[in-house]
């Protein structure tokens, strides 16, 4: 597995591009490129190959993969659990160095986001990271971004150093962005 | 892509014997990736991926359960249930519960089982 830095670019202030020549993103897919080009990366769309996994966007050179959830109505009132976030993140491993978790109106909260990645470093710390380099949570109100190969590290120093987990219930704590 | 189908099932068999069995059962040899860590089967426009999975149970999902998941990323924008991807792992599904061939338990979304299908009457 190539092994993917998080961002090659930096910018420092402008807006970027949106390419969907190749396919019609999806709404989730849309909102997430938003996102990114307001940030100022140049994102466009790729194509599936048959066959093969491909994550959905390129920012900057960078896979991205996004995972949406359903909304709070479509979901039945039910919203996210931190297994159904793990899983998510899980899932997205073997397709982007950037997982993006778009929780659009699901009623998913930054606790249960906090949580649900706790989850997935445990089974990663198992498991590996496969090709993810970076994890963000965008919500109602937030964005979270983790860094899970250097929570995982952390963690295993820790390990290494006192021969017992010091990871807390709940996980490495996430980076707050600016929305 | 940002929605998946996910058809897990269980079996104390190697991932390629299940492989095997799948490709008899549904007609669409599953392929081995380079690795030998997962199979692809491509049925029309549908491509799924047959591997070992780690995910975590939920209250009404007893993933781990079942060794196994046969995963197809949903590439429309309509209703995920109306998608070509929920149709044909719904009928790997049928065809599985027919053969005997597996226990198994399709979900939509990593999020919630596949609706039952209606009791006849």
């Amino acid at each position: 597995m190539r092994d993917e830095p998080e961002w090659h670019c930096h910018h420092t202030g402008g807006v970027g591009s949106f390419d969907e020549t190749a396919r019609r993103a999806s709404h989730e897919e849309l909102g997430v490129a938003n996102v990114l080009v307001a940030e100022g990366h140049r994102v466009r769309t790729l194509l599936e190959r048959k066959g093969a996994r491909t994550p959905d966007l390129v920012a900057c050179g960078t896979s991205v993969e996004v995972k949406a959830f359903q909304s709070l109505q479509q979901r039945g009132g039910r919203p996210p659990r931190p297994e159904h976030v793990a899983n998510k993140m899980l899932d997205a491993r073997g397709q982007g160095a950037v997982a993006v978790i778009w929780a659009g109106t699901s009623g998913l909260t930054q606790a249960t986001a906090q949580a649900g990645y706790g989850l997935f470093c445990e089974r990663a710390r198992e498991k590996g990271l496969g090709r993810v380099r970076a994890v963000r949570v965008i919500g109602e109100g937030y964005d979270m971004l983790f860094k899970p190969s250097a929570d995982l590290s952390m963690a295993r120093s820790s390990v290494a150093a006192v021969r017992q987990p010091l990871q807390p219930a709940g996980g490495p704590r996430a980076k707050r962005l600016e929305m | 892509m940002s929605r998946t189908v996910d058809l897990f099932l269980d079996s104390d068999q190697p991932l390629s014997r299940v492989a095997e069995r799948l490709s008899e059962l549904t007609g669409n040899q599953l392929v081995a990736s380079p690795d030998k860590a997962h199979f692809v089967m491509v049925a029309g426009d549908v491509t799924a991926y047959l591997a070992e999975h780690d995910f975590l149970d939920d209250d009404d999902l007893p993933l781990s359960e079942f060794r196994y998941v046969l995963s197809a990323s949903v590439r429309g924008v309509g209703d995920i249930e109306q998608s070509p991807e929920v149709s044909c792992l719904r009928q790997v599904n049928i065809l599985l519960r027919q053969g005997a061939a597996f226990v198994s338990l399709l979900v939509i979304d990593l999020e919630r089982p596949d609706a039952p299908e209606p009791r006849p009457q």
